[in-house]
């Protein structure tokens, strides 16, 4: 082999070598390029996802001061009005010295009814049987004061774990919402709650024997929906990065799970 | 090169492959057991060929039946590496064409063809070829698969370069040399010598990492 031939070979040997150690450099690179866009695009994700986080809860309570509003416009402020009508007609009669003891029945009616209002709006403000009494015992109490309906329940927590606050409000909240929707439209006789909280979740069935939605129901309902109601169960369902599952087969059951 | 040189140059190579053994065997950081066990396997069988050739050559003057064994050994253990490191290869026909033709191959040159005391060229020629493309295609699969890897703790990673870097340079020193190597002395051991330094360079690569490995370990 002459020089010539040795000399080729060196520089055939430099650039199989050099083409070697592109590949890899081009493969590093290529790589690099590749996490340096997913980490922008996972950090974009992420705060997108803080920024739907505000806007629901933001939407949440905005649904229920509108609510809480509604309830006083609907509720209490016919109440008072009827209060003042009657308080003008009492002082006029009063003057005319007609009034009677049991004219002012009506009126104690109509403060009664101010102040049961009222404690459905405190109630919906704070709900301070839950903050004293715990998420479980609130829910129990609650289900078991419901009149008309027979309620049974089950309630399992073998480790004794207990649910920090801002959870356990959003959990009675989306508790009341079922609930409530549950009485205003399925018509049910009984009730059977199921109320297990492990170390890592909770769960909560509803197991009715009333008409009961399906999923798919549900879903539909929450699109043609415009009320506050379902808003606020979705919201705070996706708050608490919670699930829903509603099933009709064999018997009517509302699940509610939960990461604690 | 003189003859002296070369020797220095062999013995670095033999002391820094049992090195790279012992690192490699004993390192925990990010390197999975079934990994670690075939990338020691490859180093201690790289180590063992050379010592056992020089034994070979000064007792019966033909170092062929530790190198020629050594290949063999050396395409099982790379195969099985990939197998276990690489899903879309391991399903992939080309793997078991590979497993199929290979073994039959390098045992028919060892013991049929050119025997043990011949240098079985043919087996070596396959060995590089299989070795340089899965190590092409495992580094397309990386590049394609949904996520991308974190090279700082992906061992593999430097294995994968280590095999390309070395199978890619011998084959072109053998593809295009063969009788010269083979019947010219002096340029046979400018050659060896020149894969030597690319033997070097393969076991460092392995040595990088696994302390580069180990340094994103402990500071996390």
């Amino acid at each position: 082999m002459d020089a010539e031939h040795i000399f080729a070979y060196i520089v055939g040997g430099t650039l199989a070598f050099s083409l070697l150690l592109f590949v890899i450099v081009m493969f590093v690179a290529i790589n690099n390029k590749k996490r340096k866009e997913e980490r922008t695009q996972y950090e974009l994700d992420l705060r997108n996802k803080e920024l739907r986080l505000l806007k629901i809860h933001i939407e949440t309570q905005e649904s229920e001061r509108e609510r809480i509003a509604r309830n006083l416009h609907d509720e209490v402020n016919p109440l008072i009005s009827s209060l003042k009508l009657h308080m003008s007609k009492h002082e006029k009669m009063l003057e005319r010295n007609e009034l009677k003891k049991d004219d002012l029945v009506k009126e104690r009616k109509y403060v009664d009814d101010i102040l049961q209002q009222m404690r459905i709006v405190e109630k919906n403000l704070s709900p301070r049987y839950l903050l004293r009494n715990g998420l479980n015992n609130a829910l129990i109490s609650f289900l078991l004061n419901l009149p008309d309906i027979k309620t049974t329940i089950n309630e399992v927590n073998p480790e004794q774990t207990s649910i920090p606050h801002e959870l356990g409000i959003n959990f009675y909240r989306i508790f009341l919402e079922l609930t409530t929707n549950l009485l205003r439209h399925d018509n049910p006789k009984t009730i059977h709650l199921d109320m297990i909280t492990s170390k890592n979740d909770l769960l909560i069935k509803l197991t009715h024997d009333g008409t009961g939605i399906t999923n798919d129901d549900f879903a539909n309902m929450s699109e043609a929906s415009t009320g506050l109601g379902l808003t606020s169960l979705k919201s705070r369902t996706t708050i608490v990065n919670g699930s829903l599952d509603f099933q009709i087969e064999p018997t009517a059951t509302i699940t509610f799970k939960a990461p604690l | 090169m003189s003859f002296d040189t070369y020797i220095i140059i062999h013995y670095s190579t033999v002391i820094l492959c049992g090195l790279a053994f012992i690192i490699v065997l004993f390192s925990n950081y990010h390197i999975d057991p079934i990994s670690r066990w075939l990338v020691s396997g490859i180093l201690l069988s790289s180590f063992l060929s050379d010592v056992i050739s020089n034994i070979l050559a000064k007792l019966i003057r033909n170092s062929y039946p530790a190198i020629n064994l050594y290949h063999f050994f050396l395409g099982v253990l790379i195969v099985a590496l990939y197998y276990f490191n690489d899903e879309k290869i391991r399903k992939s026909y080309l793997l078991k064409l590979i497993i199929l033709t290979f073994i039959p191959f390098s045992i028919y040159q060892l013991f049929v063809s050119h025997g043990l005391y011949e240098f079985n060229l043919e087996t070596y020629y396959f060995l590089t070829v299989f070795v340089i493309i899965l190590s092409l295609w495992h580094f397309k699969n990386l590049l394609t698969n949904e996520r991308a890897v974190d090279l700082k703790k992906y061992y593999f990673f430097w294995v994968n370069s280590a095999l390309l870097i070395y199978f890619g340079f011998t084959f072109y020193l053998y593809l295009f040399n063969k009788s010269v190597i083979l019947f010219e002395e002096e340029l046979h051991l400018l050659v060896s010598s020149i894969q030597l330094y690319t033997n070097i360079i393969y076991c460092l690569i392995f040595i990088t990492g696994v302390i580069w490995t180990r340094n994103i370990s402990s500071h996390t």
